[in-house]
């Protein structure tokens, strides 16, 4: 949750050229909409109230948060991360693989 | 004095008693953090393969390994505790480990069939569930493999499908309120 303010100036950074999207695990949707409002998020979230036994958390196996994945433009699994903090780096990548 | 003759015998059999496995679990942790390789390697040349610590020291062998830089002596005696241990649970719990090991070396065919191994070893327990968990990952959520299928209404934006966001990098950030 501390990764929010990192995540928004990515969203900002990688505005047309990127998308993040939030998945939340919580099991109340009023809980997700109150965190979503609190934390200004401005990436798009995804929460069906359903905790980890929600389909999306259910298919990506998550077992516990933070826990990201990054996918290229193609759709392909490129790498799972624990912190939002080397998304800058995998996203660079991605985008300009020359560099 | 029959009191006392008892209290004695207790008192023996307390210190010819093993540890209890909770507590050579945590020591080996302890040293495992603290990077005393030797004494880990000593404390863990100390067990047999059918103490019931193997259960859960698989995964602080794991820890250790990473640490030091040393996957294939952790390999070597898991598989070792594998295959001596009489204890289901100890080889499963050994096995799942090779198998992560595996996992995180690339070889995910191998990785695969010690996972499997595993499950077999242990049906029906934790053990099964966590290979089970492992190998899912392996055949869908590798690095190369299409990222699995998802769409759905944005709490605060409109419908996002993962296919729909093709022609461009996406990160998917699993999270929930602290």
């Amino acid at each position: 949750m501390e990764e929010v303010p990192l995540l928004k100036q990515l969203q900002a950074k990688y505005a047309n050229r990127a998308t993040i999207v939030g998945i939340s695990i919580d099991e109340s949707l009023p809980r997700a909409d109150a965190t979503i409002k609190e934390k200004g998020m401005t990436y798009p979230i995804l929460a069906d109230g359903k905790g980890f036994e929600g389909s999306i958390p259910v298919a990506y196996r998550i077992q516990g948060t933070p826990d990201l994945f990054v996918i290229d433009k193609a759709g392909k699994i490129v790498k799972r991360l624990g912190t939002a903090t080397e998304i800058d780096a995998a996203l660079a990548a991605l985008i300009d693989p020359g560099r | 004095m029959a009191k006392l003759i008892i209290a004695a015998l207790v008192l023996l059999a307390q210190l010819q008693a093993p540890p209890p496995a909770q507590d050579t679990v945590t020591e080996i942790r302890g040293l495992v953090q603290a990077k005393l390789w030797t004494q880990v390697d000593a404390r863990l040349d100390a067990l047999t393969a059918d103490d019931p610590a193997w259960e859960r020291l698989p995964s602080v062998l794991y820890t250790a390994a990473i640490a030091r830089q040393d996957l294939p002596s952790a390999v070597a005696r898991l598989t070792r505790v594998a295959s001596t241990t009489t204890k289901s649970s100890n080889k499963a719990a050994a096995l799942i480990v090779v198998g992560r090991v595996y996992r995180r070396q690339g070889d995910f065919p191998a990785a695969t069939r010690v996972l499997k191994e595993a499950k077999a070893a242990a049906p029906g327990t934790s053990f099964a569930e966590d290979a089970d968990g492992l190998i899912y990952e392996i055949e869908h959520l590798s690095p190369g493999l299409p990222a699995p299928a998802f769409s759905g209404k944005a709490r605060n934006a409109g419908t996002i499908s993962l296919a729909r966001l093709r022609g461009k990098p996406v990160v998917l950030v699993f999270w929930g309120s602290t």
